[in-house]
């Protein structure tokens, strides 16, 4: 349903059109009209997305709920007043304060009843269930949101909803039945297709999947291929090999027969040894730090750590001695670029310039290295100022409010910080 | 996805997620209906609030039990219990508590603290009536009673989204979320959707200016369908109206598409379709002006929904479109587009009335020089 469409359609637009020189006018009207539009769809700073902002939000609400549901769980009781106490205790009515937007309210309590309508249903336990219940009640009562955002109830759970009603009844839980008619009496719920409402909105930012290489044993294939027996067989049929081909042709065997390595136990063996000895160093790093916290003392694994630690401190200390040596000398440049000779700094002054005389070049707008990279333009007037094309002046441009200071004053720029939840 | 109940026990027309979770599978609406309507006894989806002695009396039924037990229930469970402050030291509920413990209230304090050390905190002046649409319908009853929505309707949520987006702008909400009744005809949510594409008035006129115009492309081009499942259907009540799935039908059938059928969108009542929801679907107006459908949500009609037929399609959530402003004046918003126009700093220029008046025309109206200008309708015309 993309290009070929819209193209077909547009032919289609055209055949419908009565004159030609409508058509011209037609298809720039609405060449302009789409010009427009792509460049007015733009978000506003502030007017982040509710869901996206939200969504923060889903986290801290799942383990507060878990909180409350596994407090009310080693209490091994129904009882409702069990619970109202424990919610009185966390105060767990306060969750939906502090928010001064009504939307984002009704958008909060959504997302609370959503996430704790998943509690009520099946597959946790009877006890559970009657906790998510309470909750439910709790969270519709509490919400300060108007008009009262409702609990969503698929056509799929409610059969799932009556047996737990049955269940309760039978077991005589009454204060249970009693507050699941208090909910449909004040219509608390919204009976739907599904329990939540689908937008096609595929989640950018899939879950992080647990970071399972520390973890993980290291793949050990060949060694499980390349065992001593297997060793032992490969040389017997090696010999067996070699004997029949000295038998089959009398004196020297052919050069075109030597099909085979000669030596290939001991290289195949020599190969799986390297291999393990190189995936232990590459892995010995870890496996040093988790064997220290594992707590579990074995003399062969003390005595290989050392020698891994050994191995990775004479590296380190391999690699800090490169550098050192390296950043120490400073190359010198070509005679044509001689206004740009390299200086060399201490590791002291590696953050932002934000001292104009540091850097050597006066007049520098602080920058921030490490966020962004310097913009074109920004990189184009250093250029220009550094040939001698043009003067100091351009490099700053001049607000209007500051037509006034005066020459030697300088205001320093406070860095803005942004928002992250 | 329940894992307690097998998919056998279930009925055939109960929603469930398709493999990948992201929408249902195909149900047929009306059926959805009526499995709902069948299962819930009739005084749940009442409008009615049932007063609490019959509520007690109706419970003692069922529980059984006698009426002291009952009275000491509702004291235990009424929802007093629940507040954590009581009544007689108000709490603002705008500010978070002191020393939160909860992990939601935590993450909130931080942007509170955060909001305290700013200088300036400027609120949108937009925010304050940004629940205003949703507001305004809450429970709103017509004054003519033969329109009032029958309770156990059904109503669908479509998200319709904005004709070209960008992959940046897709997590934008919606450019509009209209609630439809499930008796309404196809043709009533076809009329609703407002898209500035209807609003195209074509032709040059820069000698004309004041000449007002004859028509609208939505008067001119009554050509539509909505595409479902594998079914136009296309909008067929005026003569003019020609069907212009045809070419995309003619084309699939040279590639490898499974055969399209068509139907009338007169004739379709929602309750008739068959359709996934969360699933994208299609609606295209003037020829090629294509926008893409999501049917978000299906359920019944609550006491707390608008309750006026008359009012419905409605429309329950508008995104706001930044409106482009004469170039000159930067106030007000552009209604001429003007080409080769040698005064104008850029082409195409965008101009406001008065300001347009002022440049091109002298105060007989006669045309200064050689341009061209076009009407120009702002897509933010709906905000």
């Amino acid at each position: 349903m993309g290009s070929p469409t819209s193209v077909l359609l547009s032919l289609s637009l055209k055949s419908c059109c009565n004159t030609s020189s409508y058509v011209d006018t037609a298809t720039q009207t609405l060449f302009w009209l789409r010009l427009f539009v792509c460049s007015s769809l733009r978000v506003f700073s502030r007017q982040i997305i509710m869901s996206e902002q939200l969504r923060k939000f889903e986290e801290p609400l799942k383990t507060d709920l878990e909180e409350l549901l596994g407090r009310f769980q080693r209490t091994t009781s129904v009882r409702y007043e069990d619970f109202s106490s424990m919610w009185r205790d966390m105060k767990f009515g306060d969750i939906f304060h502090g928010i001064q937007n009504l939307k984002e309210k009704n958008a909060f309590s959504r997302i609370a009843l959503n996430t704790a309508t998943a509690y009520f249903l099946p597959p946790y336990s009877f006890q559970v269930r009657v906790g998510g219940l309470y909750v439910l009640y709790g969270l519709y009562h509490s919400q300060c949101s108007l008009p009262k955002q409702k609990i969503r109830l698929a056509l799929k759970d409610w059969g799932d909803v009556q047996a737990f009603t049955q269940d309760a009844l039978s077991s005589q839980h009454y204060d249970v039945v009693y507050i699941l008619h208090k909910l449909l009496g004040t219509k608390a719920f919204h009976f739907t297709a599904m329990p939540v409402p689908l937008a096609f909105l595929r989640d950018k930012k899939n879950q992080v999947m647990p970071n399972t290489e520390a973890v993980a044993k290291p793949s050990s294939r060949p060694q499980q291929l390349v065992t001593t027996e297997m060793l032992e067989e490969v040389a017997n049929i090696h010999q067996h090999y070699k004997q029949l081909k000295a038998s089959v042709s009398a004196q020297h065997p052919e050069a075109s027969l030597n099909l085979v390595r000669h030596n290939l136990v001991p290289k195949l063996f020599n190969s799986v040894m390297s291999f393990s000895t190189w995936q232990n160093i590459h892995t010995g790093g870890e496996a040093s730090v988790q064997s220290t916290s594992l707590d579990e003392p074995s003399t062969s694994s003390s005595s290989n750590q050392h020698q891994q630690q050994q191995e990775c401190s004479r590296r380190a200390d391999l690699l800090a001695s490169i550098k050192a040596r390296s950043y120490g000398q400073v190359v010198e440049v070509a005679k044509s670029r001689r206004h740009r000779q390299a200086e060399l700094c201490s590791a002291g002054d590696a953050g932002p310039r934000e001292d104009p005389g540091m850097g050597g070049v006066p007049g520098a707008i602080p920058r921030r290295r490490r966020r962004f990279h310097n913009s074109l333009r920004y990189r184009t007037l250093r250029r220009l100022y550094e040939t001698g094309g043009i003067p100091e002046e351009f490099l700053t441009s001049t607000k209007l409010w500051r037509l006034s200071k005066a020459d030697q004053e300088e205001t320093t720029r406070a860095i803005k910080t942004r928002f992250k939840w | 996805m329940a894992a307690s109940n097998a998919d056998g026990t279930l009925g055939e027309h109960v929603p469930r997620y398709e493999s990948n979770d992201l929408n249902s599978q195909v149900i047929h609406i009306g059926s959805f209906r009526n499995s709902w309507l069948e299962t819930l006894p009739p005084d749940l989806y009442s409008y009615e609030i049932k007063s609490e002695e019959i509520e007690i009396a109706q419970l003692a039924e069922v529980l059984q039990i006698p009426t002291e037990t009952l009275n000491e229930l509702k004291d235990i469970c009424s929802v007093d219990s629940l507040k954590s402050h009581p009544d007689d030291q108000p709490v603002d509920s705008n500010v978070v508590p002191p020393n939160p413990d909860l992990a939601c209230l935590r993450l909130r304090k931080k942007r509170q603290d955060y909001k305290k050390t700013l200088v300036r905190d400027l609120v949108g002046r937009h925010d304050t009536y940004s629940n205003e649409m949703e507001s305004v319908h809450m429970g709103l009853m017509p004054e003519d009673s033969t329109s009032v929505v029958p309770e156990g309707e059904i109503i669908l949520s479509f998200n319709i989204v904005y004709p070209i987006l960008f992959e940046r702008f897709k997590h934008v909400r919606a450019h509009q979320t209209m609630q439809v009744l499930g008796s309404q005809n196809l043709t009533e949510l076809r009329d609703a959707i407002c898209c500035v594409s209807d609003l195209q008035v074509f032709g040059e006129f820069s000698n004309m200016p004041d000449a007002t115009p004859q028509y609208i492309s939505k008067d001119h081009y009554k050509s539509a369908f909505f595409y479902f499942e594998g079914v136009f259907y296309n909008d067929t009540r005026y003569p003019e109206c020609r069907d212009i799935s045809e070419t995309t039908r003619e084309w699939a059938k040279t590639r490898d598409f499974p055969e399209f059928k068509t139907a009338k969108m007169e004739d379709m009542t929602f309750y008739d379709l068959r359709m996934k929801i969360g699933y994208p679907y299609f609606y295209c107006h003037q020829g090629d002006c294509e926008h893409v459908m999501v049917l978000t949500d299906i359920r019944l009609i609550h006491p707390d929904d608008c309750r006026d037929r008359t009012l419905y399609p409605l429309l329950s959530h508008k995104h706001r479109v930044m409106t482009r402003k004469c170039c000159v004046c930067h106030l007000y918003i552009s209604r001429w587009i003007t080409t080769n126009d040698r005064l104008a700093p850029m082409d195409p220029c965008l101009f406001c009335d008065k300001c347009f008046r002022m440049l091109h025309y002298d105060a007989q109206g006669n045309k200064l020089y050689d341009f061209q200008a076009y009407v120009y309708v702002d897509p933010g015309v709906f905000n």
